[in-house]
C-alpha cells in the first residue's frame, strides 16, 4: 500500500514537471513571438497593382459622367452616352483612325492640350473617343483624340519620392555600421592602392581617404531598401509599360456616342495615363 | 522509461498537444489577424483607396457620400496637395508599417486637409447651378 502511494506520488511529481517544462517551452515560444514582431520583424505591406491601369480606368469612368462630353436629358447626365457636338468642342483633334500613323496628328493632339478639371498631377492623360459604326476598309474610323494635362507638383515627384524613401529607412544598427565601415576600408584600400600607383605614399593616403568616403557613402543604406525605394518611386507608367510592353487601359471603355440626329453608334473610349511623378 | 506512469505520458501528449494547437491554430490566427489588419491600414493601401474613391466620385451623375474607415485601430495625418494625397499612419503598437505614402488623384478639390489623427473619410460630391462641387472631409470615430 505504501509502495503504490509512494509510487503515485512520483507520478505525479514528474507529471508537473513535465506540464511546467511544457509552459516553460510555451513561455520561450510566446516571447520570441513578441520579440519577433515587437522588436525584429518591422512588417511591410506590399500591394501589388497597377495604378497606371487604375488610374486609366478610373478617370475613363469619370469622363464618361462628365457634362461637358456626355449627353443630357432633361437636367439629367446619361452616363456613357456621349454627344457628338460635344465631343467635337472637347477634342484636339477629329480624324480617322488612320491619321494616329501620322506625325503632324500626334503632334497638335498634344500641342492643342486641354486643362480641364480632371487629370492626374504631373501627367498626360491621353483621351481617345472612336466610333466602331463608322469604321471603313479604306478611310478607318472616325475618332475624337485630346491631350489633357493635370496640375504639376512638386510634392510627388519620383525623385521626392525616392529621397523620402531613403531617409525613413535609414537605419542605425551595429550591422548597417558594420556595413558602412567595410564600405569605407574596402573603398579605402583601393582607393589607397590606386593613389600609391599614381603618386607614392601621398597618393595613397588621399586616395585612401577619398576612396574610403566614396565607401562609405555607397553603403550608408541596404541594397535591398535602394532597390525597393527605386521600384517604389519609378512612374508607375514606365513600370507598367515595361513589364507589359503596352500603355495600360489599351481596350477603352465601352460607350455610345449619339449624333444630332438621334442615331447612337457604339464605341470606346482609351485613356492613356503617363505620369512622370 | 523507468519510472514513467500513464498520469506522466498524459501530461506530457497534453502539453504536447498544447504546443501543437499554439503553433498550428492559434499562432496562425494571430498572424493572419495582425496582417489583415495590416494590409487595411497601410499607408500604401489606404493612400490608394483613399485616391481611388476622390477619383470615382467624379463618375457620380447625382450627389454621393463616400464614407471611407480603414479600420478604426489606426489614425492618420493626411492632406491633399495638388491632387496628391499625403498619408502618415499613427500607430500605438510598436511594429507596423511606419513609412508614409503619397498617391495621386484626378478630380477636384486640389487641396485638401490637412487632417490630423482621423480614421474616417467623406467624400462628397454634389450638383448645383455653378457645377459640380467636391468637398472631402474627416474625423476621428471611435
Amino acid at each position: 500500500m505504501l509502495l503504490l502511494q509512494k509510487r503515485q506520488s512520483k507520478g505525479i511529481a514528474l507529471t508537473i514537471s513535465a506540464v511546467l517544462e511544457g509552459l516553460f517551452l510555451i513561455g520561450i515560444v510566446a516571447l520570441g513571438y513578441w520579440l519577433i514582431l515587437s522588436i525584429i520583424l518591422d512588417i511591410h505591406v506590399t500591394t501589388l497593382s497597377s495604378d497606371n491601369e487604375r488610374h486609366a480606368i478610373n478617370l475613363a469612368n469619370v469622363l464618361l459622367s462628365y457634362e461637358n462630353l456626355a449627353y443630357v436629358k432633361d437636367g439629367k447626365i446619361e452616363r456613357g452616352v456621349l454627344e457628338v457636338e460635344k465631343l467635337d468642342n472637347f477634342a484636339s483633334k477629329k480624324g480617322s483612325t488612320y491619321d494616329f500613323n501620322k506625325s503632324e496628328f500626334v503632334s497638335g493632339m498634344l500641342e492643342n492640350y486641354k486643362e480641364i478639371v480632371f487629370g492626374y498631377p504631373n501627367s498626360l492623360n491621353i483621351v481617345t473617343v472612336v466610333d466602331f459604326d463608322s469604321c471603313k476598309q479604306d478611310t478607318g474610323c472616325t475618332s475624337w483624340v485630346t491631350t489633357l494635362v493635370g496640375p504639376s507638383s512638386v510634392e510627388g515627384l519620383a525623385v521626392n519620392d525616392f529621397v523620402r524613401c531613403l531617409s525613413e529607412n535609414f537605419k542605425n544598427t551595429p550591422q548597417d555600421w558594420a556595413r558602412r565601415l567595410g564600405g569605407c576600408g574596402a573603398g579605402g584600400v583601393i582607393g589607397g592602392g590606386i593613389g600609391f600607383l599614381i603618386a607614392g605614399p601621398l597618393g595613397a593616403a588621399i586616395g585612401g581617404a577619398i576612396g574610403c568616403g566614396i565607401g562609405f557613402l555607397t553603403t550608408l543604406w541596404d541594397p535591398g531598401d535602394i532597390k525597393k525605394c527605386g521600384i517604389n518611386a519609378m512612374p508607375e507608367s514606365l513600370k507598367y509599360f515595361l513589364t507589359s510592353g503596352r500603355f495600360a487601359a489599351a481596350e477603352g471603355l465601352p460607350t455610345l456616342i449619339r449624333y444630332p440626329d438621334g442615331s447612337m453608334h457604339t464605341g470606346r473610349i482609351i485613356v492613356s495615363v503617363i505620369e512622370w511623378r | 522509461m523507468k519510472g514513467l506512469t500513464i498520469a506522466d505520458t498524459i501530461g506530457i501528449f497534453g502539453v504536447i498537444l498544447a504546443i501543437f494547437l499554439f503553433f498550428f491554430q492559434v499562432f496562425p490566427k494571430i498572424l493572419e489577424t495582425i496582417i489583415d489588419l495590416f494590409s487595411r491600414t497601410s499607408a500604401e493601401a489606404v493612400a490608394r483607396h483613399l485616391a481611388a474613391f476622390i477619383t470615382v466620385s467624379g463618375a457620380s451623375t447625382h450627389k454621393i457620400v463616400i464614407t471611407y474607415t480603414p479600420a478604426k485601430e489606426v489614425s492618420y495625418n493626411v492632406e491633399g496637395i495638388n491632387r496628391i494625397v499625403k498619408l502618415n499612419p499613427i500607430y500605438t503598437t510598436r511594429y507596423g508599417e511606419k513609412s508614409s505614402s503619397t498617391q495621386p488623384y484626378a478630380t477636384p478639390p486640389d487641396n485638401f486637409g490637412p487632417f490630423n489623427g482621423v480614421n474616417t473619410f467623406f467624400i462628397t460630391k454634389t450638383f448645383s447651378e455653378e457645377g459640380s462641387k467636391y468637398v472631402i472631409t474627416a474625423k476621428k470615430t471611435e
